[in-house]
């Protein structure tokens, strides 16, 4: 769009030698030599054109610049004190090889300048929002107190651009983050909850993490989300009549007070002619004993399972032992 | 180093290879050297596409070309229409491009203007400018431009 289109300048009249022998001029309709007006002439420079000098001049080194640049404009080069030069000068032929300028500089001009934000100028903003400012509360002074005064976390995001609208989509999603000892379990309320929650459970953080984001409007899915944690909860204190159709390989853990295991133990105990509850009682350490490694074997995974091993070996020959 | 953009169907073939230089060495905003080396170039006009990002900025700043961007082609079209509108209205006054700052929902045009003509009408056309284009764009349009003496005040190079 720029373009250097050479312009015509104002011819000067052509004057001819002046008359002097009365009103009328000589005719003259070929030109001699030195006679003509030689180049064209520049017009004067208009009245207008001329500026005072630069603002910058004329600026302490002490004023306020809170007041000389209150928001954000683009660069003025009559304005900002300092000799800032931008542009990449490649040799001698360029600029006549010195530095480019703020004088007539784009460049400056395109960059974003944060004249605006000076510390002098935070210290004024602060300072004006202070009043509307509270102190934090005393009783939040470590993670466990906020996690007992603030027990869920809501997180709601917005989103910033450079359009005429506000709106995004992204908008809309609400997480609610919270942990598990914060609500009232039973165990079977607890196990329900965890299964009903499924993936949205953290076991390594005790944490349920609920994301809504199915309607169109943010305080449609925080309500959805409400909603959602009471259903949650009420459901797991539920037990449907389908739920006693468990079986042993549906336990959360390992009970052995209904396990196979202590049948059979019982079983054993029996065949050896005395009365078995006596017996239980008599050898109640052991079976004590017994209970924890097979508990432990069953419970606990891959890290410990030698020495879980080793240790039913030697409770189970502990208690066989009575009978030799 | 410079890449050799084809302009003809037949510039490098397996048949036949294309050797004069006004099709085989042109690329896009690179000037050719006069033989009197008097062609004035702003700085702009000196640093070619290539270099935008490295000694030259963008001429429009605005957030759609971040990620999930809103508004990307009508930004595009909007920019456009400014240069064009700028371009028609302040006649060869501009002695620089335009250039187009969105911040929030406004646009603000900048640029530098020579003082051809008297301020009373810069001052209109500046106020003529913000309100014709906030009325089409829908949007609040401020002018900051700086004014320059004359076009030799930009000039960077001759080429």
């Amino acid at each position: 769009m720029l373009s250097f289109v050479r312009t015509f300048r104002q011819a000067q009249r052509s004057t001819g030698p002046k008359s002097q022998i009365g009103e009328f001029r000589v005719l003259q309709l070929t030109q001699s030599k030195g006679s003509g007006s030689g180049p064209m002439k520049k017009r004067g420079k208009l009245k207008f054109k001329e500026v005072p000098p630069p603002r910058y001049l004329r600026m302490s080194t002490d004023q306020d610049w809170t007041n000389v640049w209150p928001t954000a404009t683009t660069f003025k080069q009559s304005v900002v004190p300092l000799p800032i030069t931008q542009g990449y000068v490649s040799s001698d032929n360029e600029n006549k090889g010195l530095p480019v300028e703020k004088y007539a500089n784009a460049e400056l001009m395109k960059i974003p300048n944060f004249l605006h934000l000076t510390p002098n100028h935070i210290k004024k903003h602060c300072a004006a929002i202070k009043k509307y400012c509270t102190p934090w509360p005393e009783e939040l002074n470590s993670d466990e107190a906020c996690e007992y005064y603030l027990p869920i976390e809501i997180t709601t995001y917005d989103y910033l651009n450079s359009t005429p609208s506000i709106r995004d989509s992204r908008a809309r999603v609400v997480k609610f983050q919270f942990k598990l000892t914060q609500l009232e379990f039973d165990e079977h309320a607890r196990d329900k909850f965890v299964r009903l929650a499924g993936q949205k459970y953290n076991a390594d953080k005790d944490e349920l993490t609920l994301i809504a984001d199915k309607c169109p409007y943010r305080k449609q899915n925080y309500d959805y989300a409400q909603y959602l944690l009471t259903a949650l909860y009420f459901e797991s204190w539920k037990t449907e009549n389908w739920e006693k159709d468990r079986t042993k390989n549906d336990w959360q853990t390992y009970y052995w007070d209904k396990s196979p295991s202590r049948t059979r133990l019982l079983d054993i105990l029996k065949a050896s002619e005395k009365d078995p509850k006596s017996l239980l009682d008599d050898n109640k350490k052991l079976i004590e004993r017994y209970r924890t490694s097979i508990s432990r074997v069953q419970d606990e995974g891959v890290e410990n399972e030698l020495k879980n091993l080793t240790d039913y070996k030697n409770d189970v020959l502990m208690l066989y032992n009575l009978k030799l | 180093m410079r890449c050799y953009l084809s302009t003809s169907s037949i510039l490098h073939s397996w048949f036949v290879k294309l050797t004069n230089v006004t099709q085989v060495n042109t690329e896009a905003g690179i000037p050719k050297h006069t033989r009197k080396r008097n062609y004035p170039l702003t700085y702009e006009q000196r640093q070619f596409p290539k270099l935008i990002g490295h000694t030259k900025t963008w001429n429009t700043f605005n957030t759609s070309n971040l990620r999930d961007g809103k508004r990307k082609a009508e930004i595009v079209r909007d920019d456009l229409f400014l240069r064009q509108f700028i371009y028609g209205t302040w006649h060869s006054l501009f002695a620089s491009e335009l250039i187009i700052k969105r911040r929030h929902n406004m646009i603000i045009l900048s640029g530098l203007v020579t003082r051809t003509i008297h301020p009373r009408r810069m001052y209109f056309l500046i106020g003529y400018t913000e309100e014709i284009l906030s009325a089409l764009l829908k949007t609040p349009v401020k002018m900051e431009i700086q004014t320059i003496d004359s076009k030799d005040d930009v000039i960077f190079t001759y080429w």
